[in-house]
């Protein structure tokens, strides 16, 4: 063992050695991460006969952007694709959207009060909230179904949206408690000194500060609000189907089809993937949440 | 950070205006999209539809277990979501008890269903009362690729298993074809359509009148045997038949890598003369006779599918008036033409063009002695899962046969009816 | 009343009472609930009965053979996903950690699995995996690793691991990200007394920043527990539904068959609160950690 650790040891310390062994490893980090979803790019490129050649083409001689097109506006086997994929973007920006929007509002109060107020069975309330982000939604969609369906709400917008917001929120309000952490309490006793009232300083004090994490907490919700799957696919039927469960259908009702089908999966990963890249800092925030200051 | 909000917003409040646009009556059709329309046929007749009453139409459209899959709980739910839905062969037992459908024979009049096949009326009517119109009048025919037997010297195509499985090998040896066949055998329906067409081309059934499993008898397990060996033994099943969909192997047996297809659907023979999706144009033609163990035997499938009104439904005027624009004899004729499906009306099996088109319709009479159903019981769905399971565990030798077979046995038997 | 309400425990019911409702409407209640669905028979297929019948559907799971080998390869599929992708996460986060040219930019990058969502992650890999034309075929024929083309989701034997395989690509990201943060609280100072001491890198990474990293990777072995018994199903109704045969069942998707495919609403009730409390059992345990472990307690 010892031996192993100074050969190691030996190797490293010829620095350039040493950055050839990093950057080796970062490539292949960088190709691990990238490599599986360009090939569903590139699937979606192609021309059929080429990607269905032995072994692939890895590169298409002839990319075209037929099937984005097909599927965006319409083509002569897929007229009504185009359609139903507007609808589903319409629907997944709605509810994830007003989930997001409803989180935020709640649950940036509940996380302020539990962060800053005290009051008995604090602790324990906080904790269970936490706790429901783990139940997986399996083991609740019967009574959740059955209870929608008695209420008239399966396949609305609404149903889903109240179903969506009770998954998120539990997470919004552990995002939002980093933040509050970081505001200096300082500035709210200022405040309060000068006659502003425990809700007039979180209205006009708090939240104002608070808003790059109420941003970053809000793109976080919707990501993950837009991804769900499962209890889209119970939940829906027909009129309110989201990304997630068209998509899903597509990879069956183009079963054949792979350029089709890629394409509906590159195009449905474009919302989340962009603002996951874009606004990487405050997803890793995110996601890192109350668990690490930093 | 005030810019992503305002984007954020701006983007809620653009697609909420977007919904409230939707108006007028529109009707919710739920159909699988598979192997019969390759082509998009339905969508394009759900435009037609459109453009002439002004009711909108909106197809949901996915596999045929995935549809299955989402409209059972509906139903059984009393979800008003959908208007016209999928009504499978495998599901008349369940919705005669259910009563979730609304009796057609009031919309129909008598003089409309008269002239349909009365077996196709018989087979989605229960208690007196009619609840399908059919859509898809999947009748299965065993195709091959003439074209591939003529090179080989092959002059007959094969009439029994065992024939099949020595003109399949000369086909390989010559390298003519990569495999004899390729079947749809994913986990799902097709494998468990699969499991009761091979025991009835061995002379078996999975259930007998009384509805009690003989999975046992030497004919199932024999059928069982034997579809192991043509992927294990023999290798003239393609072994990627274990992931694929009925779609897939469609488009092997289009793209000329194999030489038969012994449960082929009618709108088969139509593609594989439609050099957009076809490598081998005028080369598939019809065997006289299904495959069976014996001469005497042979087996194909029979799959109806016929669409009908949940009583849920909010618009059931406009419901039929769907069904019945599907189903007119005009536009069956032209479904025919389309997607060289079978017709539901008795005069279209004579219609001289069609006759052109699909010289094969004359043994229509001759193939309805060997065509079989799916069992009906209310269970359907269980069964032919735990059924699906056991056959996999064989097809994929994580049991034998005889272990496979007991196990479905003991699966069927603790199925509470 | 008034001062009450103006009060700081005042307030502070009042901002948490919004939330409360809603997410105990939609996941206490419906828990409760479904313990009661769970002990009388509903089977839509004959909707008007609804018969208590006691403890009949827990007795008819526990002797199910089935069920058993949904909830162990339940287990098998949450030990090895977690397991390896916390292991390459906590290399790949040991990697960007370094000093080299475009760190911003790979960092940045690594989060992409993470966005796509279930469905067309499951969907990619089906097709990347596929028999007859995908990808992983044709790269490892190319490679002369194998001589022709393999149905790798036909064999019930490897099944789960290709779906596993699927999984730990989009989860790694998130063990990446964690330790990564974590990592960069560390005060460079430690490593510089250690270098002064003569400390090789292995015996830093051994005996400074492990011990660190223990309580990061506790949670993250809890946490990622939960998210993929929750998620197995998403990914698994995408690549396999299961199959081949049942080799790739995992719980969720047995509770979803025998509800939504069976119809039997009743007993697929008793095996979703099984699963409750499955999970449950994770839930005291990450608990647990929260209020031991330091680094969560200056939140709270």
């Amino acid at each position: 063992m010892r031996k192993v650790e100074m050969k190691i040891t030996g190797f490293l310390k010829h620095l350039p050695a040493y950055q050839v062994l990093i950057y080796t490893l970062v490539v292949l980090i960088f190709l691990f991460t990238i490599v599986p979803f360009c090939w569903l790019i590139i699937s979606s490129i192609s021309i059929k006969t080429e990607l269905l050649s032995v072994p692939p083409h890895w590169i298409p001689k002839n990319p075209t952007l037929r099937s984005y097109k097909e599927i965006l506006f319409g083509g002569t086997r897929t007229t009504r694709a185009a359609r139903y994929f507007k609808q589903a973007v319409g629907n997944s920006i709605i509810v994830a959207g007003s989930a997001t929007v409803l989180c935020l509002v709640i649950g940036s109060i509940a996380s302020y009060s539990f962060t800053r107020l005290r009051f008995r069975g604090r602790h324990s309330l906080l904790l269970m909230i936490l706790a429901t982000q783990m139940i997986p939604a399996v083991a609740i969609i019967i009574p959740i179904y059955v209870v929608m369906m008695t209420l008239r709400l399966l396949d609305t917008h609404l149903g889903l949206f109240i179903t969506y917001s009770s998954f998120v929120l539990p997470l919004t309000i552990w995002i939002m408690m980093g933040y509050f952490q970081t505001i200096p309490i300082d500035i709210e006793d200022a405040a309060r000194i000068d006659g502003c009232s425990r809700l007039g300083t979180l209205v006009r004090i708090v939240l104002p500060l608070a808003a790059p994490g109420l941003a970053a907490t809000g793109i976080f919700a919707f990501i993950v609000a837009w991804n769900e799957f499962f209890l889209a696919l119970i939940l829906t039927q027909a009129a309110v189907k989201t990304l997630p469960v068209l998509v899903s259908e597509f990879s069956t009702k183009f079963g054949a089809d792979y350029v089709m089908m890629s394409t509906g999966g590159v195009l449905a990963s474009l919302p989340p993937v962009i603002l996951a890249l874009t606004f990487q800092k405050y997803i890793i925030k995110g996601l890192t949440g109350g668990a690490i200051k930093g | 950070m005030r810019k992503v909000l305002s984007v954020l917003v701006a983007g809620l409040i653009f697609s909420l205006l977007g919904c409230v646009a939707l108006a007028g009556v529109e009707i919710t059709v739920i159909m699988p999209d598979h192997e019969a329309d390759i082509l998009g046929y339905f969508e394009q007749k759900a435009v037609e539809f459109e453009q002439k009453t002004g009711t909108k139409v909106s197809i949901v459209s996915a596999s045929w277990d995935r549809v299955a899959d989402k409209l059972l709980p509906a139903l059984a739910a009393g979800s008003s979501a959908y208007d016209v839905v999928e009504f499978d062969n495998c599901w008349v037992a369940q919705f005669a008890e259910t009563e979730w459908l609304l009796p057609l024979e009031n919309y129909a009049g008598t003089e409309y269903i008269e002239d349909m096949l009365p077996a196709l009326n018989g087979l989605f009517s229960a208690k007196g009362h009619l609840y399908g119109v059919t859509w898809n009048n999947d009748m299965r025919f065993f195709m091959y690729n003439a074209r591939m037997l003529k090179e080989a010297g092959i002059a007959d195509p094969p009439s029994t298993w065992n024939e099949l499985v020595e003109q399949s090998r000369r086909l390989m040896a010559a390298g003519t074809a990569k495999y004899g066949f390729i079947e749809g055998w994913e986990m799902g329906q097709a494998l468990a359509n699969a499991q009761t067409v091979f025991a009835h081309s061995f002379g078996g059934r999975l259930l007998d009148e009384r509805g009690n499993p003989t999975l046992d008898s030497s004919e199932c397990v024999g059928a069982l045997q034997f579809m192991v060996d043509l992927l294990h033994k023999y290798r003239i099943v393609d072994p990627a038949s274990l992931t694929s969909s009925q779609e897939v192997s469609q488009n092997v047996f289009l793209r000329g890598d194999t030489a038969f297809f012994p449960q082929a659907w009618p709108g088969l023979y139509r593609y594989s003369r439609n050099p957009e999706v076809s490598n081998i144009v005028e080369e598939v033609e019809v065997a006289p006779k299904p495959l069976g163990v014996t001469k005497g035997i042979g087996a194909a499938l029979s799959l109806p599918e016929a669409l009908a009104i949940p009583k849920t439904s909010k618009h059931p005027d406009e419901a039929w008036a769907f069904i019945q624009f599907i189903t007119n004899k005009e536009t069956n004729k032209a479904q025919s033409l389309a997607i060289g499906s079978l017709p539901i009306w008795t005069e279209l099996f004579t219609d001289p063009e069609l006759l052109k088109l699909y010289p094969y319709w004359k043994q229509f009479g001759k193939q309805a002695q060997y065509l079989h159903g799916l069992p009906q019981v209310t269970w359907y769905s269980e069964f032919s899962h735990v059924c699906t399971v056991e056959v996999m565990n064989a097809l994929t030798q994580v049991k034998t046969v005889e272990e496979a077979t007991r196990d479905m046995m003991t699966a069927v038997e603790a199925i509470e009816k | 009343m008034k001062r009450w309400l103006t009060s700081s425990a005042g307030i502070g019911y009042l901002l948490i009472l919004p939330s409360l409702v809603v997410i105990f409407s939609i996941i206490i209640w419906p828990i409760l609930y479904s313990v009661y669905i769970s002990f009388h028979k509903l089977y839509l297929v004959r909707p008007g009965e609804f018969p208590f019948v006691g403890l009949e559907n827990y007795i008819k799971i526990s002797r199910s053979p089935v069920f058993w080998a949904a909830v162990g390869r339940t287990f098998y599929f949450t030990g090895v996903s977690v397991g390896v992708a916390i292991i390459l996460g906590l290399g790949i986060a040991l990697v960007l950690n370094q000093d080299f040219k475009g760190r911003a930019f790979v960092r940045g990058l690594i989060i992409l699995p993470w966005a796509l969502s279930s469905v067309v992650n499951g969907m990619m890999w089906k097709w990347i995996y596929d028999g007859s034309y995908g990808a992983l075929n044709g790269f490892l024929l190319q490679l002369g690793w194998i001589d022709s083309y393999k149905v790798w989701l036909a064999d019930p034997r490897v099944a789960m691991n290709f779906v596993v395989m699927a999984e730990i690509w989009k989860e790694t990201p998130v063990g990446v990200i964690f330790i990564l943060a974590f990592l960069q609280t560390i005060p460079s100072s430690l490593y510089e007394a250690a270098k002064v001491d003569g400390a090789s890198p292995w015996r830093r990474f051994r005996y400074i920043t492990l011990p660190l990293l223990k309580p990061i990777i506790l949670l993250l072995i809890v946490l990622k527990s939960v998210w993929a018994i929750r998620d197995s199903f998403d990914i698994v109704y995408m690549i396999t539904r299961g199959g081949p045969a049942e080799s790739t069942q995992v719980v969720t998707f047995y509770a979803y068959l025998t509800t939504f495919k069976f119809l039997r609403f009743g007993y697929g009730a008793a095996i979703s609160y099984l699963i409750t409390l499955i999970i449950l059992v994770f839930a005291v345990v990450y608990m647990r950690l929260v209020y031991t472990e330091t680094l969560y307690a200056e939140t709270i």
